[in-house]
């Protein structure tokens, strides 16, 4: 059966994230407390980030569960983290830890305990930093997206396949992105083939369609494509979504239309749970 | 004389460092425990220690377990806290590590009292069955995240309210075999005692050795019936002349 890989340091997993960095991300977001969805895209990204390295830090360090890439797309399509070379936008989460771009003191409230909340400072690290400008070169993106994964997984043939996250808040201007989101999605290992969910962002006070089945409750062509393009959820998956509180059933895809800020974090949380890290 | 079998074995492709459960007794006072480090915090490996260690020496009782936990977690917070931590270890550090604690204390007059919290288990054994079994005795229960106990107080706060903090009394008899585990293998055993209408204790056919227990682990984790985690196995065979 597919999507039953234990993920361990001699058979890692693989987290890509590809994120719209045109200039209509400059705009407002819903749910963003008055910031531009690349600002409150960028602090999602980097607090994901620092979850999955917290979630692989241990006693003596943090193990290499998991290679993380992430390819911004806008003016041009690159690798978002400068730690990555400029022919391979993976490393491995060790080196992500070890090299944040910087590494802020923020202030955020936590239990105190005694059923109230107290102010505590915590490290937030900074990989990435917003931007947003250009058009929408989506199909590029998943096209250096492919590329990027074909290596990994030649070199990673047992492992749990790779997971994509495409993150956009408008149509692709580079054409149709379907035939590249396939070919994305054909790449596999033994364990099955390579998963790509999308999330599309809103700027404007909508109902959200998460995690849909069908694409009968979509309201245009342009969601109907992200539906299209999007992977059927493995178990674990469904079972994490079911577990949210999320009416899931066989054919549920990894996909959520009109996000507010809440959504996408909880469609990335739910997204990145390993299946079986050991 | 009360004497324990003692088996571990940590997880494939781990290192015997990378541990993170704890078996520890006391034969004097007659007390046995095993905690389960939650393979998600790190630090994990010394809050169990902790855990067990108070446990056998008496220090932690089910009516003041939160307040029991307070040196605790003061002497886990500073060991950790010494060191020089990068950023994730610090932010692990502020959240905490988590562990399931089985305990099991025998008393005079074959009389026997437990506290457990998460999900490392014990099986009482009698007659070739499963007579006891907590804080679970459903093999699908394991796949759920239970409360543990946190080497921060404020993780603390629901335990008693949720119902976290199992406990049960009850009598023991010449030839029951009491049975201590960590989650994985406690599984395990519930599933396919269940399942076979031979002895309870046949379950665990592996001759009674390191070796033979590695063996018997491997084999089972091959077969997808162990998940692949971290083992723990305290045995206690109660012989006749243990009330004494």
């Amino acid at each position: 059966m597919a999507y039953q890989a234990d993920i361990s340091r001699s058979n890692p997993g693989c987290f890509l994230f590809l994120l719209d960095q045109s200039g209509s991300m400059a705009d407002g977001f819903s749910g963003g407390a008055g910031h531009s969805k690349a600002d409150e895209l960028a602090t999602i990204i980097n607090r994901l980030l620092a979850s999955l390295v917290i979630r692989c830090s241990k006693d003596e360090g943090v193990r290499d569960y998991f290679d993380v890439g992430v390819i911004g797309y806008g003016s041009s399509v690159k690798r978002a983290l400068t730690i990555a070379s400029e022919d391979n936008p993976i490393v491995p989460i060790s080196r992500l830890a070890n090299e944040p771009l910087r590494v802020e003191d923020r202030v955020q409230k936590v239990p105190d305990g005694a059923g109230g909340l107290v102010e505590q400072t915590v490290k937030f690290p900074i990989w990435v930093d917003p931007h947003a400008n250009g058009g929408t070169p989506m199909t590029e993106a998943l096209s250096q997206g492919r590329q990027a994964l074909s290596t990994w997984v030649q070199q990673h043939s047992t492992a749990f396949p790779p997971v994509v996250f495409n993150i956009t808040d408008g149509e692709a201007t580079d054409g149709d992105p379907c035939h590249a989101a396939q070919a994305l999605q054909s790449l596999a290992t033994d364990d099955g083939e390579a998963l790509l969910f999308n999330v599309h962002l809103s700027d404007r006070r909508a109902p959200s369609v998460e995690f849909p089945a069908s694409d009968e409750t979509l309201p245009d062509s342009f969601a109907r494509r992200l539906f299209s393009m999007s992977s059927t959820l493995p178990p674990h998956l469904q079972s994490a979504a079911r577990q949210e509180g999320y009416a899931v059933e066989d054919g549920t895809r990894g996909f959520v239309f009109n996000a507010d800020a809440a959504a996408v974090i909880q469609f990335l949380d739910i997204g990145t749970r390993p299946a079986n890290l050991r | 004389m009360l004497e324990p079998s003692v088996f571990r074995l940590a997880k494939d492709g781990s290192t015997r460092a990378e541990y993170e459960d704890a078996i520890a007794w006391s034969r004097r006072r007659r007390r046995f425990a095993v905690a389960d480090g939650a393979s998600a915090s790190a630090f994990a490996r010394r809050w169990a220690q902790l855990l067990v260690r108070a446990y056998v020496s008496g220090a932690l009782a089910a009516e003041t377990l939160e307040d029991d936990l307070a040196p605790l977690q003061q002497r886990w917070s500073a060991e950790v806290e010494q060191r020089n931590l990068p950023w994730y270890a610090v932010e692990q550090a502020r959240r905490g590590a988590f562990a399931a604690l089985v305990g099991l204390t025998l008393h005079d007059n074959a009389t026997w009292s437990a506290l457990a919290v998460g999900d490392a288990c014990l099986f009482l054994v009698r007659d070739d069955e499963v007579h006891t079994a907590l804080p679970l005795s459903d093999p699908e229960a394991f796949g759920n995240h239970p409360l543990l106990l946190g080497s921060r107080a404020a993780a603390n706060t629901c335990l008693r309210a949720d119902g976290a903090i199992v406990t049960r009394t009850g009598t023991w008899q010449a030839g029951d075999t009491f049975l201590l585990m960590s989650d994985a293998l406690a599984a395990t055993f519930i599933h396919l005692a269940r399942s076979r209408s031979e002895s309870a204790l046949k379950v665990l056919e592996f001759d009674r050795s390191a070796r033979g227990f590695r063996r018997w682990v491997g084999s089972l984790r091959s077969e997808r019936v162990l998940r692949n985690d971290d083992v723990s196995l305290l045995w206690l065979a109660m012989p006749s002349d243990a009330a004494a």
